[in-house]
């Protein structure tokens, strides 16, 4: 216990809190404006971290994707544009309630929503991923790959309308992680002669072009109709608009409970990603209040609770398969690999041992997130709902120059800009096609680990019958192939459903 | 006319350029440490350290930079063809200059495209067994293979199992070689008991009790173990690696500029922050003059080729 003190000191120290604060309140701006996402915003954000302790500069990070995430409801109850696609159901229950004159009670609900399912996956993540993590250290190779490969099949069915396509991309982000010097006897692959992709190609530019890059473009294509849309808020003078009721908590709690369970659930699973969070949440709610289609139409405000509490449980939930085994559970995680790897720190098993107070002082930073968040986004909302309103000609600018900074510090300079710029044109087309670009860039960071896991399996395991030592790792290829037949079926019934109502 | 006076001034400006600004008063503006890692990373840090202690002895402001990439020949390979002016110098393992190039044909450079001007500090390239491994040294790590059939090596880089294929030439050995990523993967891999044996470029000092310590991976004893025989005094002849950080030039550098870095380094092995660095990374200085770490350089560079050949390793 007596460890746990100077942990406190350095987790609430003043330039620390400073840290987070600053993070929260730039997420949650970045995160108000219609299109600007999460992902993007952390991205963009991780070339401000490299003269920050790793606690700050984590806490940071960890500060913009909590508040981005709450604040992309802001666009989305507003303007109908939600400011990343797991809002989309924020926008479908709150925006009908914004223009019938309840643009506030909206907003409130969301935020003490994603408040709630934000602190309760962050209780979670510390109870569970220690735990996880001891138990990880026993996890050699081969459990590794089995859990990786059902980790695929389980991104490529969920995060995507169509399998097919999620595979595509989940398996072409596996190809381009090829890109470098091969790990065992170092030849080169796929450098067609380019020193610079000796060490496969950059992350941070990568996720950056298929991320907010690409988003970019496919903003300035959209323009005109955002800008229209910003002109449209108004706002009506009633206070029982303005404020959360007695009633309306009545009425959301129970979706909140299940947006906390579900978010929770869906962030520990490696690669569901929020979307998946917010949809199922909601659509539990929908389903339970028996309303159907009216509440697209009138609006309900336990919708915006059952989106916003899913949405915002999934980021630290997420966090647990991270620190535990090394593996991102979504964009935000894949991101902060980043950001662990320039401090000097790898996620997986060892952290607990190596950095055990880095993480006890990283906890401590996101409970302390979760109310900043509240704060900020209780006093700020009339700011922010302002904010919404900048024009997007301003904006896309900004966010672009800074995706060229963060390219250029993080991928060795113009080359780095390069690989940017070449992958925000596979992510624009990728965004337009629906492939999913979070299985690309997933598939792109356990790459290398799969690859990896595998060779090393099949040098430990000599003989077939030695597999059967290896329990876990039988269960989760199992559940793999299983998985692949599962979502084939459901998929082939959903298409002949589909092909039947068709007149 | 036009032409004949272009002429003139390209001319004079060529005079401009060849004639050193004096070498004896080296250096006359900021210099630059060139570092072929991440920053954050050992050598960094060390890098680091090293830049403020020069900055001191040198009078001029000393800059680090990184150009990270490819095991060091991202930086390297641009290195090669800069002004030999002294604006700007290497430092890193020697490794990047000895042992890369030979394993990829690729790269457009070789360890005699530099003049080192002194060595600082070694990696403690070790071969090491779990710390319950039922040997103590080369001999019953043998006995322990045969008695076996088979051992599994974990195998971090590809310098890491040219040493191992290289053993088991000698020995007669059969090898599993478990690829694996950097000294973390190694200690997962050693500490989970899935492999008997181990390659690890001096990260196992961090895991006391854990770890054996069975033969020094490069041609002399390492300064961490003085009491561990080297590989070739194991009977494993030409076989290992040797490690130090050097400080080099490009080709034609003047030999003044040489002296007065050699002297700065000297300076730099016994000073405070630098002793308390090296213990922290477990690295421990070694300090090499100009003509030690050039001769080491080309002896090292030269044994590689020798083990290359004898284990029949083809270059990319």
């Amino acid at each position: 216990m007596e460890s746990f003190l100077p942990v406190l000191e350095s987790a609430f120290a003043p330039g620390n809190l400073a840290w987070i604060l600053f993070g929260v309140t730039l997420g949650y701006l970045v995160g108000a404006l219609p299109g600007l996402g999460k992902g993007t915003a952390t991205a963009v954000a991780i070339p401000l971290t490299f003269y920050l302790s790793p606690l700050a500069a984590i806490a940071f990070l960890v500060g913009i994707a909590k508040g981005s995430t709450a604040g992309s409801a802001v666009s989305a109850i507003l303007l109908n544009t939600p400011g990343e696609p797991s809002s989309t159901p924020t926008a479908m229950a709150g925006y009908p309630l914004a223009r019938a004159g309840k643009a506030q009670k909206a907003l409130k609900m969301g935020l003490f929503a994603s408040v709630i399912g934000d602190l309760f996956s962050t209780m979670v993540l510390i109870l569970v991923a220690q735990e996880l993590a001891e138990y990880a250290l026993g996890i050699g190779p081969v459990e590794l790959t089995g859990i990786l490969a059902f980790s695929m099949v389980f991104i490529a069915g969920l995060s995507g309308r169509s399998m097919i396509k999620g595979l595509i991309a989940g398996l072409f982000g596996i190809l381009v992680s090829c890109i470098g010097l091969e790990v065992e006897t170092g030849s080169p692959r796929l450098t067609f002669g380019l020193i610079e992709l000796y060490d496969g190609l950059p992350l941070i530019p990568v996720a950056i072009g298929m991320l907010a890059l690409s988003e970019m473009m496919i903003q300035i294509g959209q323009r005109l109709r955002l800008q229209e849309e910003a002109d449209l808020l108004r706002g009506s003078g009633l206070r029982e608009d303005r404020i959360v009721t007695l009633g309306d908590w009545r009425r959301s709690a129970r979706a909140i409970l299940r947006g906390c369970l579900i978010g929770t659930g869906v962030g520990i699973l490696p690669g569901l990603g929020a979307s998946v969070g917010s949809f199922l949440s909601y659509g539990a709610e929908r389903k339970a209040s028996g309303r159907g289609a009216d509440f697209e139409e009138t609006g309900a405000i336990e919708g915006v609770a059952a989106a916003e509490s899913a949405d915002n449980a999934v980021v630290p939930a997420s966090f647990v398969p991270l620190f535990a085994i090394g593996i991102p559970g979504s964009v935000i995680a894949a991101i902060l690999i980043g950001a662990f790897t320039i401090q000097g720190i790898t996620p997986g098993p060892l952290l607990f041992l190596e950095n055990r107070d880095l993480i006890l002082g990283v906890y401590m930073s996101m409970v302390a997130a979760s109310l900043f968040l509240l704060l900020i986004g209780y006093f700020g909302q009339n700011v922010f709902a302002r904010i919404v309103r900048i024009s997007p000609a301003l904006v896309m600018p900004v966010v672009v120059f800074l995706c060229c900074l963060g390219a250029y510090l993080q991928g060795g300079g113009a080359f780095g800009i390069g690989v940017m710029v070449v992958f925000g044109i596979i992510g624009f087309f990728a965004k337009k096609y629906d492939f999913s670009f979070v299985t690309f860039l997933i598939g792109f960071v356990i790459g290398p680990s799969f690859e990896l896991s595998l060779r090393q399996t099949l040098g430990l395991v000599t003989d077939m019958s030695e597999l059967l030592d290896h329990p876990v790792a039988l269960v989760f290829a199992a559940l793999a192939v299983f998985g692949v037949w599962r979502l084939t079926v459901l998929q082939r019934r959903q298409h002949e459903a589909m092909v039947r109502d068709q007149p | 006319m036009r032409a004949l006076l272009r002429g003139f001034f390209a001319a004079l400006f060529a005079l401009g350029a060849a004639l050193p600004a004096s070498a004896a008063d080296w250096p006359t503006g900021p210099v630059t440490m060139l570092i072929g890692y991440k920053a954050g990373g050992g050598t960094d840090t060390k890098g680091r350290v090293l830049a403020k202690i020069l900055t001191r002895e040198l009078g001029q402001q000393v800059n680090v930079i990184n150009r990270p990439g490819g095991g060091q020949a991202v930086a390297l390979e641009g290195f090669k063809n800069n002004e030999p002016n002294g604006d700007m110098f290497f430092f890193g393992a020697v490794t990047g200059m000895t042992l890369n190039p030979q394993i990829n044909s690729a790269l457009q450079f070789t360890a005699g495209d530099y003049v080192y001007a002194g060595g600082l500090t070694e990696f403690q390239v070790s071969m090491v067994a779990p710390g319950d491994a039922p040997f103590d040294d080369m001999a019953g790590l043998v006995a322990y293979a045969k008695e076996k059939g088979k051992i599994k090596y974990a195998s971090l880089s590809p310098g890491a199992k040219i040493i191992m294929q290289a053993i088991a030439r000698q020995s007669g050995i059969e090898v599993d070689y478990i690829p694996t990523k950097g000294g973390r993967g190694m200690v997962q891999l050693v500490l989970s008991g899935q492999v008997d044996f181990a390659y690890s470029g001096g990260i196992h000092a961090r895991y006391p009790g854990k770890f054996k310590t069975i033969a020094a991976a490069s041609t002399r004893r390492l300064g961490n173990y003085p009491d561990t025989e080297t590989l070739i005094e194991a009977g494993y002849e030409g076989v290992g690696i040797d490690a130090p950080t050097v400080v080099a030039f490009p080709m034609g550098i003047d030999p003044a500029i040489v002296a007065r870095m050699e002297a700065a380094l000297k300076v730099a092995s016994t000073d405070p922050d630098m002793i308390k660095i090296t213990k922290a990374i477990n690295m421990p200085i070694v300090y090499q003059t100009a003509a030690e770490a050039t001769a080491l350089t080309r002896t090292s560079a030269a044994a590689i080729t020798v083990m290359l050949d004898t284990i029949g390793y083809k270059t990319h």
